[in-house]
This record gives C-alpha cells, structure tokens and sequence, in this order.
C-alpha cells in the first residue's frame, strides 16, 4: 500500500500555520513515516499542488487574491480531503479586519499615505502582481471544506490527532465546548463594575480575566486550545473561531457583557460608559472572524456618509 | 417592490409582561398606529439575543425595536439592565460596520402604557422612512 500523500497550500498568511507542523517536534518524524509530504511551500521549490493529485490537502490562509482563488481550485481538484487549516483559511483571520476598508483604501494607504513610503509618482502596483478581490474572505466561500482545524496557529496536539484520524480514516471533529470550559480560572461572582485593557492593571492569577473587567473571548470561542492564552493571564482573543451554536463572536460576546456586569443596578456603569471602555469593539471582538461573521464586512459607502453626518 | 411605495419593515421585540400587554392595550383601546412591525413576544427584553437582532438586520428588516419593562419591573429582576447595555453595545457595533445605529431602538413600555406603544411605533417608521431602506436590501430579493 502506498502512503498517504499531503499538499499544504498557502495562500494569504504569514506562514505560521506550517511552523506549527514543525512544532510536533518529535512526532514528527514518525508523521513522516506514516505521510508522503508532497508539497509544502516552506520547505520545497514547486509552485503548486503536485498534478497526480494527493490524499489530504491542508490550506492555509484566507483568500485576498485572484490568484489564490485559482491555487484554491487546484487544491481543491487536486485532493480527496480538505482541511482548511488554521483561522485564516476558516474566517479570515487577522487579515480579514480589512475588510472594515476598500480595496482602494487600503492600496491608497499601504502605497501612498504610510509616512516610510517613498513613491512620488503615487504608482500603485497593478502589472504583474495579481489584482486584489474586493474583501477577504474564508476558503469555505470558494470551495467545499471537509475539516475544520482552527486556530492562529493551530496546537501541535490537535495537528497530530487530526493527522491520526486521517490515518485511520475516522471522523475528526472538535467538542462542541467552549475555551472557557476547560479555562482553569476560577469564575466566581459576576460583578464587574468596570472594563479595562490588559496590562492597564496588576492581573489576579486566580480569578476568571472577564470577571476582572478584561474583554476576553472565552465564552464565544471555540475550544481545543485547553485555553492556552487564560492559563498564561492573557485575554482569550477567540482564534478557535465561534463555536457551533455561535455565528457571531461579537454578538454573542456583547450578551455576555451585559451580563457580566454587576447586578446591583446603583454599581453597575451606565451603558455608555461601558461603550467607552471598550475602545475598537469589533476588531477586539470579530478580531479573527470578521470575513465570517453577520455582515463579514463594513458597509463601505454607510460609513462615509455617516461620518459626513450625511442622512441616507 | 418600488422605491415610491416602500413601507418600512420593521422587527419589534416585545417582552410578554408589559411591551407585549402595552400593545395588547393599544389594540383593545383602538388605538391607530402604523402596520409596519411584525411583534414577536419574548419572555424578557433580556432574552433578546444580540444575534438575533444583527439576523433581522440580515434578513434586511429596516428596523429593530425592543420593547421592555421600565427599569424596577422587570419581572425577572435584571433583564431590562442587561438588555440596555447590550443595545447600546450593538448599537457601536452597528456604527462600525456601517448600518446606521438609529436602525436599532430600545424603548421601555409598561402594559398600561397603550398610547406610548402606538406613539413609538409612529416615531419609529417615520424615523426609518427618513433613513431609507436597510443598505443591504439594495438589489437584494424582496
């Protein structure tokens, strides 16, 4: 029996998702015995997925390009199973908050306005390079998913059980429990009377960090991570994406501020006061789901006119 | 549907013991308003779910009303408390995407208060017919 073979395609992301393949470490090795690496981009010289196609192809990334529409199409072709692999490829991730500018803005701004931009002509490039799509967006737009590892990056641990179950050829699927379920904070009485920015104030080592007036994700976030970032301190910032009963990160987090808050209605701050409080609520809250979220991008020509004060 | 003769649609969320009992009361008064809102009852304007309202907005209803009991009577002690902070949470969220947050409108209306339902609900459509329909809408199916 031959082996299995393996293609990881990237498409718009800073490479991090490979490096965690390298972070199995010492399974490593043996994941080698068992796979036949065909095609990985940090690692060898080809410019796409091999023509005699493979068993499993991860993607990473999401996709910004036209080109990487295509490379997406040929992986998809190319394999029998796709993973989309890490919160690039599943919702955008980081590089899907641009999706709160134009196109047009954000070339106008990396190529012109920047201060360490130098190009007084004001060329922006367009030979050559290939075109960008309008928005971001999550590779399930383009084409069908069969897994989903989410994650920025994904833990080594849920990369090698994904890979034993491809192995095996059993289901791979995440619990359907949140990162707060296995978060070892303890969660105590909710009684925040006001939110603050991490590293603003000395952290309590013990306590549940939104019960302590930080904006973390726990409850709207997917688990799997065993809640790396709580047990650090730091904030969860939600990279497992929402988790099955969830479609909006955000949405849901703003339901579960409003119950945060201390009860006793002379303590608790006014509602404006907590709109203040939480500077940028949807790059902190959609952070790496904006592309899959509700409205998965700004209204472009609404926030024109409403910063004009211009009524529709 | 054309532009001319556009009605705005408009979701309201009405809590079962007094918004829901208040529009109760402006129909058993005869009072007149508006036919635009489609009124689902909820238990407590707290179990609003902010999903649900950003999924009316999807669904490119034109505007979001939630109708609740005055603070002190909410009959499950907070609800009303919770709701006014997540409104105002969505509304900053609204802004930040680009609809307009006077999309969404949070009022507290008492079952006795049959007259101010009616006079909210006028304010409201009219409000919305200012704005225009739901920016998602335009091109989209009726």
């Amino acid at each position: 029996m031959t082996k299995p073979s393996l293609a990881v395609e990237t498409l718009s992301i800073c490479s991090g998702c490979e490096i965690a393949i390298l972070d199995l470490h010492q399974a490593l090795p043996g994941v080698l015995d068992a796979i036949d690496l065909k095609y990985i981009q940090v690692l060898m010289d080809f410019r796409e997925p091999p023509k005699e196609g493979v068993t499993v192809g991860f993607v990473s990334g999401g996709v910004r390009n036209e080109e990487q529409v295509e490379l997406l199409h040929k992986i998809r072709e190319r394999s029998q199973i796709l993973v989309a692999f890490g919160a690039c490829s599943a919702f955008g991730g980081i590089p899907g908050l641009a999706n709160l500018h134009t196109k047009d803005e954000l070339l106008q701004e990396v190529y012109i306005d920047t201060v360490s931009t130098v190009n007084p002509k004001g060329v922006i490039p367009h030979k050559v390079v290939p075109p960008l799509l309008e928005e971001v967006h999550p590779i399930s737009d383009f084409v069908k998913v069969d897994y989903v590892l989410p994650g920025c990056p994904p833990p080594p641990k849920l990369i090698a059980e994904l890979v034993t179950c491809l192995l095996e050829g059993k289901e791979f699927r995440l619990e359907p429990k949140t990162v707060c379920d296995q978060c070892p904070l303890t969660k105590d009485e909710k009684s925040v009377t006001n939110f603050i920015r991490w590293g603003t104030k000395k952290i309590d080592p013990e306590r549940c960090l939104l019960e302590q007036g930080f904006q973390c994700l726990g409850p709207v976030t997917q688990g799997g991570c065993e809640a790396r970032c709580p047990t650090a301190l730091a904030p969860c910032r939600g990279c497992f994406g929402p988790t099955e009963s969830v479609h909006d990160q955000a949405a849901k987090m703003i339901g579960a501020i409003g119950s945060v808050v201390i009860q006793d209605p002379t303590k608790a701050p006014a509602p404006e006061q907590i709109v203040k409080e939480i500077p940028d609520l949807v790059g902190t809250y959609l952070r790496f789901s904006l592309a899959a979220s509700t409205f998965k991008k700004a209204l472009h020509t609404n926030v024109v006119k409403m910063k004009k004060g211009v009524k529709a | 549907m054309t532009k001319k003769n556009w009605e705005p649609k408009i979701v309201c969320f009405a809590c079962r013991w007094c918004s829901y009992a208040g529009a109760d009361m402006a129909g058993t008064s005869r009072i007149q308003y508006p036919p635009n809102a489609r009124v689902i009852r909820v238990n407590c304007s707290g179990r609003v779910d902010p999903q649900f309202i950003l999924r009316a907005l999807k669904l490119k209803a034109d505007g979001v009303l939630i109708a609740g009991c005055h603070f002190g009577d909410c009959h499950y002690v907070s609800g009303n408390y919770q709701t006014s902070r997540r409104v105002e949470l969505l509304k900053e969220y609204l802004k930040e995407i680009g609809l307009e947050p006077e999309r969404l409108r949070l009022e507290w209306i008492s079952a006795a208060e049959g007259t101010k339902f009616a006079e909210t609900m006028k304010s409201f459509v009219n409000e919305i017919k200012l704005l225009g329909p739901n920016p998602l809408a335009d091109g989209g199916p009726e």
